[in-house]
């Protein structure tokens, strides 16, 4: 029996009244608020600069645990603290589930008619920063609207509890703890998760109806790497320091104060332009060149149609939308250069100056199947490509130096001799140069929708959040019998199958319809409708020792053959007893032939590879924490041929996986490098055909070359190490330079065989506090020699 | 005036709850049900749209989906105690983000976090889970689809237990072992919308799918 004494109950029945009181008069003066349009928007950007009391190359990544950064108008010359009224918050992006904190509804425990779980909550969300990729460079937080007012302090919230977390690269010698696994960050005797900066008085102003961005420097410091494998990294002290902007005023003292003292500045651009015609929802968004990956998006200020974006030098597709019933313009292959430009900073045609119009639109929607089954597929995505008004026709070239200067076309007036881009017509597919069929280059993605759980595109929306493909501009409907000459292009992705490409275009009653679909007409339209060819591997993945207590749990991942474009992933478990899993693992990928055309058309697959590469490796756990690197090595094996459509192939399994536990590398850049374009990867030979290489990690690297090192964790064996540009294509990446094979320093063990040792030790991928332990051994890992070449 | 009688029912529930079992449907033993375990939430964020592959597990069963960011997963009816992990890749080739978070009642618990083109996450609570669980069968699935960001509470049962949470949708409820495994048994869930526009739920029972929507408070269930 669980009575509860009356003062308890007192407190428990109490609260709730007092729940209710804060949750309907906080909504009214929430109400109150909002309607007075007395606010303005704010758009955080995060950079960063990691010191470290011992060597900043110990640790492998580093993250922060974000949840919010707030703003108060308190008067400098006071004290202000965690819990002085007037705080604004900008929390997680909306790419997080709203970032509800729903902290006036506690239940305290749980309760339940008939003794079942029962409990309320949706929790805060944060969002877990990479400062080791954001050193000298930028990362978008979100962008928030909160009153219009001058603000005097600035704070930065990080989870109370876990602040962040790093991973620790291998170490020296036996005084260190295991390397290659993730330890949480724990504040000092000084540390808060409240980090609150007295501004310089009128610092920040925030107009109402307005627009500003607020990028922040983060500078943390971090304690002496673990020395034994349980503990956790002292996080010594957190500073931030607001960067210099075209609408925040000076330069900010804490940038000349340590620890900012050294910061190399942002390898970012800032543009400060307009909007014609703009209206409320008006937003400016970037992409990376030729997809849908939104790199930022900014609000347009209703009253003078200005923007204010900040990007990462380099290439962009920029886009801006309004919603239903206005156009979208487009503009390709845009060039962000260093440094804060204002309106007409540009010559003509300004590739950061736009112009909307009221115009009919339409919603487009379909569904995705199974080529083979019929069955729907879920989580594809689908991307649309549009015209664009204004082209760059100078590629990027990798690495910051040289900057290609861009040569931009006005899509409305070529001028003179110069060719007009097909992109600039249309977006249906072309035959290229090399005879194949593509989306014209230049084209631009406007728009980016998911399918459901049966197959459904877009996902719903809401009155406040349209669903994706909502409010697209239609296009001149064709006349009779004719093809349209203005059309979009709709491709759709999914894991494990050829991507499908489809013309969109807008038929005489005005709705969107895909006539090369090869769907029956359904209400007069043809739908955007997607059957997804694919083949199947069935693959064997095989250990050196079979698991004794508890089954083996292995990932595999295809990749195109002698790349690291992947294509799909799935689990297999290796049960006790055996030394491969028992029923072949059925994974997906696209197929060397494509569905025949019906009679009437046909849409485009996208060919598959001719080969796949397939690598798989053991989901191991240290203690009780599972671990992104494994200690058993990637089983691998290279160039798979790609099966028929509907087929199924078996290809010979792939090379066993033997517990060995860790090893780690360190190197270093060339000049010009890295920048935010770079990645690092490791490739493991295939036994079966040593002249095949296998990528089997990808890392990204620091964003600025003053911090020109990386460190690469991997289970002890030999790798090629390369250094990629995702520069001039994210498709297909440019090799820059390849380090010679390193055999990486193998574990020392500290402790062996049987009786186990005492106390009992663990390690990743052998573990003497398990059953059987007894038999194995305890592995800590050691570093290697750093790579004797920049690369 | 609908908002005021939602707040004045979840305050009657704690009442109900916690005042010794006032009001509550336990009233020949008030205030004896058993403490368990705040709600387990698995939070998919990073850039919108990200797709990825997941394999949540428990002890006793685990489930494969796929989804795009943004995405809550719940587990009800996982036994205790309840370690639980998840592997999940992110099947894009570019440098966005996903990241998950492991939520317990109010407080995220653990963190992981990749931007590497097809990068993995991996995750775990509540101890050690050395080995993931057997594919869930029967595969029981509530898809709460939309509104984005809309907040519901739900009661969702079988024939004999019935759980109540509250989530931010979209949500995946992966309900474990329904009826004891029955491949027959019936499986319902209550939905009342909180905040924002209708709700959009498909139930999925093996290869059994129902589909339901609305405002307010409405049902569905299979079998």
């Amino acid at each position: 029996m669980k009575h509860l004494s009356a003062r308890w109950v007192a407190v428990v029945c109490l609260t709730p009244v007092l729940i209710l009181i804060a949750i309907l008069f906080g909504d009214i003066k929430r109400v109150l608020a909002q309607s007075g349009s007395v606010k303005g928007t704010v758009q955080i950007a995060f950079s960063a600069v990691i010191n470290s009391s011992v060597n900043n190359l110990n640790f492998q990544s580093v993250q922060l645990n974000v949840i919010s950064v707030r703003l108060n108008p308190h008067k400098s010359t006071e004290n202000v603290t965690d819990t002085t009224p007037g705080w604004q918050t900008i929390s997680v992006p909306s790419g997080t589930t709203a970032g509800e904190t729903n902290t006036s509804v506690s239940f305290g425990t749980n309760f339940g008619p008939n003794g079942t779980t029962v409990g309320i909550g949706m929790g805060r969300t944060e969002m877990a920063i990479n400062l080791s990729a954001l050193q000298g460079s930028v990362q978008l937080f979100n962008t928030g609207k909160i009153k219009a007012q001058t603000y005097n302090w600035l704070e930065l919230v990080l989870d109370p509890s876990t602040p962040g977390s790093v991973i620790s690269q291998c170490g020296g010698n036996t005084a260190s703890g295991e390397g290659c696994i993730t330890y949480p960050l724990q504040f000092s005797s000084t540390g808060s998760s409240s980090i609150i900066l007295n501004l310089a008085p009128n610092s920040i102003t925030l107009t109402r109806k307005t627009s500003i961005l607020l990028p922040i420097a983060i500078a943390v410091d971090l304690g002496a790497p673990p020395t034994q494998s349980n503990q956790t990294v002292l996080l010594n002290s957190v500073n931030i320091c607001p960067l210099q902007t075209l609408t925040s005023g000076p330069l900010p003292q804490c940038l000349s104060t340590p620890p900012f003292l050294n910061f190399p500045g942002l390898n970012a651009g800032e543009i400060q332009d307009t909007v014609d015609g703009s209206v409320k929802k008006t937003t400016v968004n970037a992409e990376q060149v030729g997809t849908g990956n939104v790199i930022a998006s900014v609000p347009v200020n209703t009253s003078d149609h200005s923007y204010d974006i900040v990007l990462p030098t380099g290439n962009y597709d920029l886009y801006v939308r309004s919603g239903s019933g206005h156009t979208i313009e487009a503009h390709s292959n845009v060039f962000v250069p260093a440094g804060q430009f204002s309106a007409g900073s540009f010559p003509s045609p300004d590739p950061f100056h736009f112009s909307v119009t009221t115009h009919d639109t339409s919603n487009l929607s379909g569904k995705i199947v199974d080529n083979c089954t019929g069955s729907a597929i879920s989580g594809a995505t689908f991307e649309l490509f549009a015209p664009p008004s204004i082209v760059n026709l100078t590629s990027p070239a990798p690495g910051v130096s040289p900057t290609p200067t861009p040569n931009y076309v006005d899509c409305a007036s070529p001028g003179p001799g110069t060719p007009t881009p097909a992109a600039c017509t249309s977006c249906a597919l072309t035959t290229n140069s090399s005879g194949g069929t593509q989306i014209p280059d230049n084209c631009v993605v406007i728009g980016t929708a998911s399918s459901d759980d049966i197959g459904n595109y877009p996902l719903p929306g809401s009155t406040s959040v349209k669903p994706a493909f909502n409010g697209i501009p239609k296009l001149p409907a064709p006349s009779a019998s004719q093809t349209p000459t203005e059309q979009y292009a709709l491709e759709a992705i999914a894991p494990g199958y050829n991507t499908e490409i489809l013309n969109v275009n807008t038929n005489k009653t005005g709705s969107f319809e895909c006539l090369s679909s090869g769907f029956n007409k359904k209400a007069g339209i043809v739908p955007c409708n997607f059957s997804m060819p694919r083949g199947e591997l069935d693959i064997t993945a095989s250990v050196a020792q079979a698991p004794t207590v508890n089954n083996d749990n292995v990932l595999v991942t295809a990749e195109d053959s002698g790349t690291f474009t992947g294509e799909n992933v799935g689990m297999t478990a290796i049960q006790v007893g055996n030394t491969s899993n028992l029923n072949p693992l059925p994974l997906f990928v696209p197929a060397n032939s494509t569905p025949t055309p019906n009679s009437t058309a046909s849409p485009y697959y996208v060919p598959a590879p001719a080969a796949y590469d397939i690598f798989s490796s053991v989901q191991d756990l240290f203690g009780a924490v599972p671990q992104t690197t494994s200690g058993h090595t990637f089983g691998v094996l290279s160039a798979v041929p790609a099966p028929g459509l509907c087929a199924t192939a078996t290809p010979a399994p792939l090379s066993t996986m033997a517990c060995v536990g860790h090893g780690s590398v360190s190197g270093s850049f060339q000049p010009g490098f890295p920048d935010q374009d770079t990645l690092i990867v490791a490739a493991k030979a295939d036994p079966a055909a040593p002249a095949n290489l296998v990528d089997v990690i990808v890392n990204q690297a620091p964003q600025a070359a003053t911090f020109n090192q990386f460190a690469v964790c991997a289970p002890d064996d030999t790798y090629t190490i390369t250094h990629y540009e995702t520069l001039p294509s994210p498709a297909s990446p440019t090799p820059i330079a390849s380090a010679p094979d390193i055999a990486l320093t193998a574990p020392t063990q500290i402790g062996l065989g049987s009786p186990a040792p005492t106390p009992l030790c663990h390690s990743i991928c052998s573990d003497f506090t398990q059953p059987s332990g007894s038999t194995n051994a305890c592995w800590l890992c050691l570093a290697s020699s750093p790579l004797p070449n920049p690369l | 005036m609908r908002r005021v009688t939602l707040i004045a029912g979840l305050v009657a529930a704690v009442l109900g709850a916690g005042c010794n079992g006032l009001g509550g449907g336990n009233s020949t033993n008030p205030g004896s049900t058993p403490n368990s375990s705040a709600q387990l939430v698995f939070r998919f964020v990073g850039s919108t749209g990200v797709p990825f592959i997941a394999t949540v597990s428990d002890p006793r069963s685990s489930w494969r989906l796929h989804g795009v960011v943004p995405l809550n997963v719940l587990i009800v009816n996982g036994p205790l105690p309840n370690p639980i992990r998840i592997i999940g890749t992110k099947v894009t080739n570019d440098t966005r983000l996903l990241s998950v978070e492991i939520i317990q009642g109010f407080n995220v618990k653990t963190i992981a976090t990749t931007s590497t083109p097809y990068g993995t996450i991996v995750a775990g609570i509540n101890g050690a889970l050395p080995a993931l669980g057997a594919p869930a069968n029967p595969d029981v699935r509530f898809y709460v689809k939309g509104p984005p960001n809309g907040v519901y509470n739900a009661l969702v049962e079988d024939e004999s237990v019935a759980y109540v949470l509250q989530a931010a949708s979209p949500t995946v409820i992966l309900f474990d072992s329904p009826n004891g495994n029955s491949e027959t048994g019936r499986v319902d869930g209550q939905f009342t919308q909180v905040k924002g526009a209708p709700i959009d739920i498909d139930l999925f029972f093996n290869n059994q799918f129902v589909h339901a929507s609305g405002s307010g408070t409405f049902t569905i269930k299979i079998n």
